[in-house]
């Protein structure tokens, strides 16, 4: 019988167990003691508990579809699938081994001395018993909160507080056991930017394209990794675009490894991912290039610097800390995320050329080509006046080429254009001034800089682009209207209108000035700035983030955003946030006066009424720029109002503005 | 390519000023004297197109028209290096080369014969061109070829081109020398009519200024009319940069002349340049240059191109400013520069509308070597300008008064019936100094309605 027990103890997979039956059947009551049949039963229960253990570490260390629902543990479903469960699994199974191997001593003693008493196996069994609780509890606690990925390290980590050293003992293998796929990945993620994660379960997930969450099922998950795979081999220009679908999947990172770690973790296998795309894309035209490129592709592959083992070894090395040291994974991570700007900032600024870039994004996105956009605008001009013409979104396009060939910039028509998404009939009522607003500049981003201008900075440029085009065109109408007048002068017609003079004077001089404020005191400032500091540091990192200072500043100091914060938020907040700034709305309520100034003027029918509307467009302008002194007066903190001060240096330079406030007041 | 200039030179001075101007843009844009682009300057951004075309051999032509009625100064230019440089079919000498006698009836009427062929070249040049933008007329108002021809053809030109603009280079004549050109206060009237009607934009050229600066500021003892003119093609080629140079702003004529000109009749322009110095001259170049510094010297008389006087009630106002700053520049130093002068009150603004100074950036040619960091040209319209035009009116009215000198003018058809040309055109520059004056006053406005409502 004792021998039945034994094995029973060690065939832990068994369908039934025998001895349960023994206990319940009248052999027990005829010949056991009550003792020894309390001891019986609790023999029984500790191997069911071992059972229900070994049950569940078979199920999920062997990797099939469990369709039966055999988890042991009251579950209404199975666990997903995975590999850190796997790894669990396993680890319980290598725990139980300790145990096999103890049952199989005790076997071994049992047949030198037969005469042993059941005490014995009960002894033997309760030095399991807290060992098996413990692991019962882990198992529970894996299933109830259907734990999976990435939050199994956390949730073992946070057990790992145990007065039993015996479980001690058995936490740290398990922890080792799924460390070893973690850094696997971690590997993978760092150095090769692979997600080897079929299940979904790193805390770096692809994010599908629509932004459909897909954690939890398993199409989305396994669609990360064959996604990637995929579009390896469709167009290279959407691969620039899908590093920026790689994110940190926050709920999967374990609680003691912080997020700016895993920002970086994130952004080294971005950068990585930036150079894998290239290299693939140069191999396959590697046969159509010539020598020097090839040269210059065999450098881009000694991104490491063949010094991949090295990161390699460092990273598993963290495998081997007896504890969990924190400091230890950061540092590595720092270690390496040092080297990666470095190389990147060496490459951003030698190969791909990065002050060159930012002057022509100076040039496009901010206007610094001045003349290209005038002759754009003139264009524009001469199409608007078309009324029959319906391909005019078309024409829009057009006319930037034609505007960039007659400048001379053709060259540069390679890396931007100019699109005008079609609008959609029930925001025709917005486009206060035409098509303008609906445009928008692309740019063709030098390899490796996508780092730097991912789609949401680009499309803030858009925001700035668009303003500040709006700002040319508004001049360019005055301009107009200045001729006409220049030109009737010149003809000595009679009709000089003074109120109309006046009033075109103010625009201008308010449209110029205001270019002159964005021009040179914010978008020339600003740059020589972050110029300063491209050209002085060599992190890629510094970079990075003088750039989106630059940007928010840019933002920020031509009105488009409240303040700094806003510059975190997302693309379509930003142009909620316009609405906001109320200097912009008064910007955009003086671009108003201009469109109706502009066309007032050169309606010729309208004749008569010139003065009446003049004088009606002229008062509603004299009170915005009230308002827009009354603001800086209003206002009394000193950071906020720096900009608006500036501007107001420009626009009342002679007192104009604000001594006719003062008159104003006099005649209320 | 949009927005080009064609210039024509008229006469002996014009002629001269416009041929350093063409030197000067040369030597900026990289371009050889006989038009061909130099290896160096290959992959410039500048925009040559403004000012000149190609030929088919790809070599650079300027948009140039040389007239003369004699053939000195032309056959300088035609002997010189740059020979090859302009097109020779643009270079109309009149046929009997007997000039125009420092005579403006005489020019105006040798003008009117001559239209035909001068405006072959002219509608020639401007069908050349996409979006031809304007003309820049270099002439001076005291002779006879570039003050009479001139005159003539500044008013055929906005008959036939009503939607181009006219800027003109004036060269106004030195008052401190006695001039050899006894009809000169004669001229100078007759072309300040034509500049007060025809043209959209005038630069001041006053060589009274421009010799005083050569003696004072650059201590030439006896200033020669080359570096005179060195001074002027500066001028010249400063204040087209933003048109030459990619830049944000001011990227066109009207860009470059609207914001500075108000209203219509107030349309004559200052210009101040700083630092100056001459190539033998290297005590000056102790001084630190800065954007304040630079901005601060340009609004001192001294460094003016225009000689005003003293202005004794001190009424006088900047109507507007444009800053063309060239050089090494911390953008940040602009809006401290702006603040200090508004601080300082060291310039007057009109008091009926808004005034400031505009500052331009503006990209200097990598070419030419400048000894300085920071350098600065001044485009100004200010109400003293006028002082010049009662000085030609003073002239003019003691020289009349005498009845000397018309029997010249007789001779010719415009004042073979009457001297009535004489009357109305002091009348309109007359109108000029009053226009100036109530410029300086708040209620200007009111004054100009009134003026407008009494026609």
């Amino acid at each position: 019988m004792i021998h039945d027990i034994l094995l029973s103890c060690l065939n832990l997979h068994s369908d039934q167990l025998p001895i349960e039956e023994f206990l319940v059947s009248e052999a027990v009551h005829k010949y056991f003691h009550p003792c020894e049949r309390n001891i019986l039963e609790d023999i029984i229960r500790i191997i069911n508990l071992l059972r229900d253990i070994a049950r569940f570490s078979q199920i999920y260390s062997i990797n099939r579809n469990i369709s039966s629902n055999t988890c042991a543990f009251d579950t209404d479903e199975s666990l997903q699938n995975g590999l850190y469960l796997k790894a669990f699994a396993n680890g319980i199974a290598e725990v139980l081994d300790e145990y096999l191997e103890d049952v199989a001593e005790l076997e071994r003693k049992y047949l030198m001395h037969p005469h042993q008493s059941l005490m014995f196996i009960y002894n033997k069994l309760q030095e399991y018993e807290p060992l098996a609780l413990y692991l019962a509890n882990l198992i529970r606690g894996v299933c109830v909160q259907r734990l999976h990925g990435c939050a199994i390290i956390q949730y073992l980590q946070q057990n790992t507080l145990h007065g039993d050293a015996r479980a001690i003992k058995a936490v740290k293998l398990l922890q080792k056991k799924v460390n070893v796929i973690f850094l696997k990945q971690l590997t993978h993620w760092i150095l090769y930017a692979k997600l080897q994660d079929t299940y979904g379960e790193f805390f770096i997930q692809c994010s599908e394209g629509d932004g459909n969450s897909t954690l939890g099922s398993d199409k989305g998950t396994t669609t990360g990794s064959g996604r990637y795979a995929a579009t390896c081999n469709s167009e290279m220009a959407s691969n620039y675009a899908d590093i920026w679908r790689y994110e940190v999947r926050y709920e999967l990172l374990p609680s003691y490894l912080s997020y700016l770690w895993a920002e970086k973790v994130l952004f080294i296998g971005q950068t990585v991912l930036i150079f894998k795309v290239d290299t693939d894309k140069l191999k396959k035209k590697c046969h159509i290039w010539n020598k020097d490129e090839n040269s210059y592709f065999d450098q881009k592959q000694s991104f490491w610097n063949d010094k991949e083992h090295i990161y390699f070894a460092k990273i598993q090395a963290l495998l081997h800390d007896e504890d969990l040291i924190v400091s230890h994974y950061e540092s590595v991570i720092d270690e390496l995320k040092t080297y990666v700007t470095t190389r990147l900032s060496e490459i951003a600024v030698n190969q791909a050329d990065l002050v060159k870039q930012l002057k022509l994004l100076k040039d496009f996105f901010l206007l610094g080509r001045g003349e290209l956009f005038l002759e754009y605008i003139r264009q524009i001009y001469i199409i608007n006046k078309e009324t029959e013409n319906t391909n005019k979104l078309r024409d829009f396009v057009k006319a930037f080429e034609s505007a960039a060939h007659s400048i001379g910039v053709s060259e540069e028509l390679e890396q931007f254009s100019v699109s005008m998404p079609k609008a959609h009939p029930e925001n025709d009522e917005s486009l206060e001034f035409g098509y303008l607003q609906l445009i928008q500049l692309q740019y063709k981003i030098n390899w490796p800089l996508h780092l730097l201008f991912s789609p949401k900075v680009l499309e803030r440029y858009n925001i700035l682009f668009r303003f500040l085009i709006l700002i040319k065109k508004m001049q360019y109408d005055l301009h107009m209207v200045w001729c006409k007048s220049s030109r009737k002068f010149k003809l000595k017609s009679a009709d000089h209108k003074v109120k109309v003079m006046l009033l075109r004077n103010e625009l201008m001089f308010f449209v110029d000035n205001l270019q002159y404020y964005i021009q040179v005191d914010v978008l020339d400032s600003q740059f020589s700035i972050l110029l300063n500091t491209v050209l002085n540091e060599a992190d890629f990192e510094q970079i990075q983030r003088a750039h989106s200072v630059f940007q928010a500043n840019i933002l920020s100091l031509c009105f488009l955003q409240t303040d700094e914060d806003a510059s975190r938020t997302n693309v379509l907040q930003t142009s909620l946030l316009n609405c906001n700034n109320p200097v912009y709305l008064i910007i955009n309520e003086v671009f108003h006066i201009c469109n109706d100034f502009c066309t007032l003027i050169d309606n010729e029918k309208s004749e008569e009424n010139v003065d009446e509307n003049t004088d009606k467009l002229g008062e509603r302008f004299a009170t915005l720029v009230q308002q827009l002194i009354n603001l800086l007066v209003g206002l009394k903190s000193a950071t906020s109002t720096a900009p608006l001060s500036q501007l107001l240096l420009r626009l009342d330079y002679n007192h104009w503005f604000s001594s006719r406030k003062i008159d104003n007041a006099g005649i209320s | 390519m949009p927005s080009e200039i064609i210039t024509l030179q008229l006469g002996q001075c014009g002629n001269q000023i416009g041929f350093e101007f063409w030197k000067r843009l040369c030597l900026e844009h990289g371009i050889s004297p006989n038009g061909v682009l130099e290896d160096f300057a290959t992959d410039g951004v500048d925009r040559k197109d403004v000012f000149f075309y190609q030929a088919d051999d790809d070599h650079y032509i300027p948009r140039a028209v040389l007239l003369d009625l004699e053939p000195r100064v032309i056959h300088t230019i035609m002997s010189s290096p740059y020979a090859k440089l302009y097109n020779p079919e643009n270079v109309y000498l009149s046929k009997h080369g007997g000039g125009a006698g420092n005579n403006w009836a005489s020019g105006y009427s040798q003008g009117e014969k001559l239209q035909e062929e001068v405006f072959d070249i002219i509608d020639r040049e401007a069908d050349g061109s996409d979006s031809l933008e304007g003309f820049v007329l270099c002439h001076s108002i005291a002779g006879g070829t570039g003050s009479g021809m001139g005159s003539y053809i500044m008013e055929r030109l906005s008959d036939r081109f009503p939607k181009k603009l006219i800027q003109t280079y004036s060269v106004f004549p030195n008052q401190d020398e006695i001039s050899d050109v006894v009809v000169q206060p004669y001229n100078s009237l007759l072309t300040l009519r034509r500049l007060t009607s025809c043209a959209d934009c005038v630069v001041v050229l006053d060589n009274t200024a421009l010799n005083r600066i050569a003696t004072d500021r650059l201590h030439i003892q006896n200033p020669s009319f080359s570096q005179i003119n060195t001074l002027v093609s500066t001028i010249m080629s400063v204040s087209t940069t933003t048109l030459r140079y990619p830049s944000y702003m001011n990227n066109n004529l009207i860009g470059l002349t609207a914001p500075l000109i108000p209203t219509p009749q107030l349309h004559f322009l200052m210009t101040g340049y700083t630092p100056l110095t001459t190539d033998n001259d290297q005590t000056v170049n102790v001084r630190k240059t800065t954007v304040l510094d630079v901005m601060r010297r340009l609004l001192q008389p001294k460094n003016m191109m225009v000689s005003t006087g003293p202005d004794k009630t001190n009424h006088h106002c900047y109507i507007s400013i444009l800053n063309i700053i060239q050089g090494e520049v911390d953008p940040t130093q602009v809006h401290k520069s702006l603040q200090r002068i508004r601080e300082r009150k060291l310039a007057q603004f009109i008091p009926w509308g808004p005034a400031s100074i505009q500052v331009a950036l503006s990209r200097s040619s990598p070419y030419v070597q400048s000894s300085h960091r920071v350098s600065g040209l001044m485009l100004a319209n200010h109400t003293s300008i006028c002082s010049l035009f009662e000085r030609a009116l003073g002239q003019y009215d003691k020289l009349k008064k005498r009845g000397a000198f018309l029997d010249q003018f007789r001779r010719e058809d415009i004042f073979k019936d009457d001297l009535s040309e004489l009357d109305d055109s002091r009348d309109v520059v007359d109108c000029l100094v009053q226009e100036y004056e109530a410029a300086t006053q708040p209620n200007y406005l009111h004054w100009s309605a009134k003026k407008g409502q009494g026609e």
